[in-house]
């Protein structure tokens, strides 16, 4: 059974896909110039959203604080 | 620690109310830490002992009294019960600049000061009721006509910090727009943001909220500003840590 994480106390923004890899091969957000900067996207969560594609580092942060849980396909 | 001037005085904000429209001539910020007597018999000289209580005021001279709709007369005249939420930037109205916070702040001496051959100015005092915070801007005082964030030009605090914080938002005008929810957000990373302070939705100006959060806040700091419909709205929200 497929397995997704949920935003449950808090919502989330966070850069996906090439906007993730630019900003994590920068070392964060204000390693980047500001050109780099202004074209970086991100993806909002609310509570109660979807956020599987979470960068893993920040995952293992929020499911230790309680902020993400883990729900089966189809538990919610 | 750089010297700052008057003109860099970046807002005085009342309960959503801007007031350097008024031109304050002048505006005194004093904290006060009270002190216990503790000489005694045997004791030659004085002695003082803080007892952990402070207390906070503020007074603001000069302002020209101007009775239009959203200005300082409109803000300060009636209500002098009224608890009001303050900030105060003596640094600038700039990202990452220093402001005082206060969730609580009674105009109690309200006085308007009419003179012949001049223009009629009014002053204030304010007691403040908890706690002042100090804390840095993270949304300057400006005009918004869309959603906005700040995560790309986070603010790095240098470390996170375990003893919660306050965010003020004050919104001075708002027009068109069905609503506006203004947050704070934080990251361990700067990378991810987590929301951490959301302040409640706004239909009107002017609007101001202090909200509370407890326990770990993280280095790096942002904004986040989602507004329902087209319109316009002018805010400010910062941060404290405690």
């Amino acid at each position: 059974m497929a397995k997704r994480l949920i935003a449950v106390a808090r919502g989330f923004a966070y850069p996906v896909g090439k906007h993730l890899t630019l900003v994590r091969d920068a070392g964060g957000l204000s390693k980047l110039t500001p050109s780099q900067r202004a074209s970086v996207r991100f993806k909002t969560v609310d509570i109660g959203g979807d956020c599987s594609d979470m960068p893993a580092a920040a995952v293992t942060r929020y499911l230790a604080s309680g902020d993400i849980a883990v729900v089966e396909e189809g538990e919610d | 620690m750089a010297k700052h001037g008057s003109a860099d005085v970046g807002f005085v904000l009342v309960g959503g109310h801007s007031l350097l429209g008024s031109k304050i001539q002048g505006l005194t910020e004093s904290v006060e830490s009270k002190l216990a007597d503790t000489a005694g018999l045997g004791d030659s000289w004085p002695e003082s002992t803080p007892v952990g209580f402070s207390d906070a005021t503020i007074a603001q001279d000069g302002a020209f009294f101007d009775d239009d709709t959203g200005n300082a007369h409109e803000a300060l005249k009636t209500a002098q019960a009224t608890s009001r939420v303050m900030c105060v930037a003596f640094a600038g109205n700039t990202a990452g600049q220093a402001f005082v916070g206060y969730s609580g702040s009674y105009s109690h001496k309200y006085a308007v000061l009419a003179k012949v051959k001049d223009l009629t100015k009014a002053d204030v005092e304010y007691t403040v009721s908890g706690q002042r915070d100090e804390g840095v801007i993270l949304q300057p005082l400006a005009v918004k006509t869309a959603d906005w964030n700040t995560e790309s030009s986070s603010y790095d605090s240098g470390a996170s910090s375990s003893g919660g914080g306050i965010g003020f938002q004050q919104v001075t005008a708002f027009s068109g727009f069905t609503g506006y929810v203004g947050k704070v957000r934080d990251s361990a990373d700067d990378i991810t943001f987590a929301d951490l302070a959301t302040f409640a939705n706004v239909t009107a100006a002017p609007s101001a909220e202090a909200v509370t959060v407890s326990g770990t806040v993280d280095r790096y700091l942002a904004v986040d500003g989602n507004v329902t419909g087209t319109g316009s709205i002018t805010a400010f929200i910062g941060f404290a840590r405690r």
